[in-house]
């Protein structure tokens, strides 16, 4: 997906950047393990995040080991898998096939790379009935919304962040499946509005599609980004989480704003 | 419902984090998987969520009396009142009282826009604020209000709303809040972990 969902390494501990890493490397395991070696491009720390909330949740049960891979073939590194690094892949190859088809259908490229990724689609559509249409349904209406050239950029956010509310719940008898819900709608609402503001400059360039109005500038911006981080920290405050809470919250509060600033320079 | 955190064997006083605690203990001890399917331990898990429920979603809306509000502000705070809402409004209250935000946005959908009351707007509001969408719960809290301008639990609604963004805010500062720098990274095209 786009990867704005990531920690602030400055302010975690030694400690807490080890459980970290060991987590976004147990999810890049798993991609390799059930994708093949080239999935773990299409790895984000925005999964990383899914998996450790929904882990922490359930108090999953974590496999750990030491490994080398192909990125860092030198330095043996800890990596730790949960229950749900295989859902946080799925989710990662079911978010990034429907977005690959969309840009097959809008500029004709990654036509191979789609009829490869197409073997997998079955299985997961019959794993996760739900969210392939919510992902399915979504997407469509965005790119609707997009041939219309709409300006509401909040709509167009909430679109998306209703797609990825469906993400977030992994089962819908949870008990906590609708802060769960709101945690990720919020946080998606946050992502397509970061990342409509990080390429603004590129799309006018191109002539591409942006929902944000032409003279938007960085004090409404963070208006509307915080409104999202705001209601996402809320459902995520409601849930009974405890043993990644200092790394989810330093994500939650401060890590997400990164690219923000990163823009600002 | 006896006292939440006596079912939780807290006292009072105890904070959210012990209240998140002691909740995954129970909650695992009475887990299907290790208690089996008894109606015994169902019955447990249910008063488990439901002091769970209270305490976490009445601390949330600290900026306001949510006890003596007409109609609260936990979920359980409209049962009381669904007998008095207007026929219509009903099927969406009955969805909000079972926590089912999105079923109860799509049943008041179905009532026309002329006939949208203050009350419609209220409750849109609320079931928006638990999907997720806090700007549109802004939007119709505020119609709310112009609609019935005296009304408590709207006010009193839109504060909470606004209360998060401020309690936001707060917090992050104590991460070295939202300007903390960028961290470079070693392949920008790559996916990496080398920023931790």
């Amino acid at each position: 997906m786009f990867g704005y969902v990531l920690a602030n390494a400055s302010s975690l501990s030694k400690e807490e950047k080890e459980v970290y890493k060991a987590h976004y490397c147990g999810l890049c395991r798993v991609l390799r393990e059930r994708y093949g070696q080239k999935a773990i491009m299409a790895l984000s720390y925005d999964m990383v995040f899914l998996e450790m909330v929904l882990s922490d949740l359930t108090d999953s049960e974590e496999t750990r080991g030491k490994e080398r891979c192909i990125p860092h073939p030198v330095k043996e590194h800890e990596y730790v898998t949960t229950a749900f690094s295989q859902y946080a892949a799925d989710m990662q190859m079911l978010l990034g096939y429907y977005s690959l088809l969309d840009k097959v259908k809008d500029e004709g490229k990654g036509k191979s790379e789609e009829k490869k990724m197409r073997s997998i689609l079955p299985d997961l559509e019959r794993k996760y009935p739900r969210i392939s249409e919510a992902i399915k349904t979504g997407l469509c209406e965005i790119e609707e919304n997009e041939k219309k050239n709409s300006d509401d950029a909040e709509g167009m956010a909430l679109l998306f962040g209703t797609i990825l509310g469906e993400v977030f719940v992994y089962d819908e008898k949870s008990f906590f499946r609708d802060d769960l819900r709101s945690l990720g709608c919020a946080l998606g609402r946050f992502i397509y509005l970061l990342d409509a503001w990080c390429d603004r400059k590129k799309d006018e360039k191109e002539g591409a599609y942006n929902p944000l109005p032409a003279d938007i500038n960085e004090s409404s911006m963070k208006e509307m980004l915080l409104d999202a981080a705001a209601a996402a920290s809320a459902a995520f405050e409601r849930l009974p989480l405890d043993q990644h809470i200092f790394i989810l919250r330093n994500i939650l509060y401060s890590g997400i704003w990164s690219k923000f600033k990163e823009e600002k320079k | 419902m006896s006292d939440p955190y006596s079912v939780l064997g807290l006292s009072p006083n105890a904070s959210d984090e012990e209240v998140k605690k002691a909740y995954k203990t129970l909650a695992k001890k009475y887990h299907p998987d290790v208690a089996g399917n008894s109606p015994e331990a169902a019955r447990k898990m249910q008063e488990i969520n439901a002091a769970y429920d209270q305490i976490i979603n009445h601390k949330e809306s600290y900026s306001s009396s949510s006890s003596s509000s007409s109609y609260g502000y936990g979920y359980g705070g409209y049962r009381s009142a669904e007998q008095e809402e207007p026929i219509e409004l009903r099927a969406a209250v009955a969805y909000i009282n079972a926590r089912r935000f999105v079923e109860a946005l799509n049943a008041l959908g179905m009532i026309p826009q002329e006939r949208r009351s203050g009350r419609w707007y209220y409750l849109s509001a609320y079931a928006k604020a638990h999907t997720g969408d806090s700007v549109g719960a802004m939007r119709d809290i505020e119609i709310a209000i112009q609609k019935e301008p005296g009304n408590v639990s709207y006010l009193a609604f839109r504060d909470r709303l606004t209360g998060r963004r401020s309690a936001y805010e707060d917090y992050s500062r104590s991460f070295g809040g939202i300007s903390t720098g960028f961290f470079p990274c070693c392949f920008p095209f790559f996916p990496c972990c080398c920023i931790i």
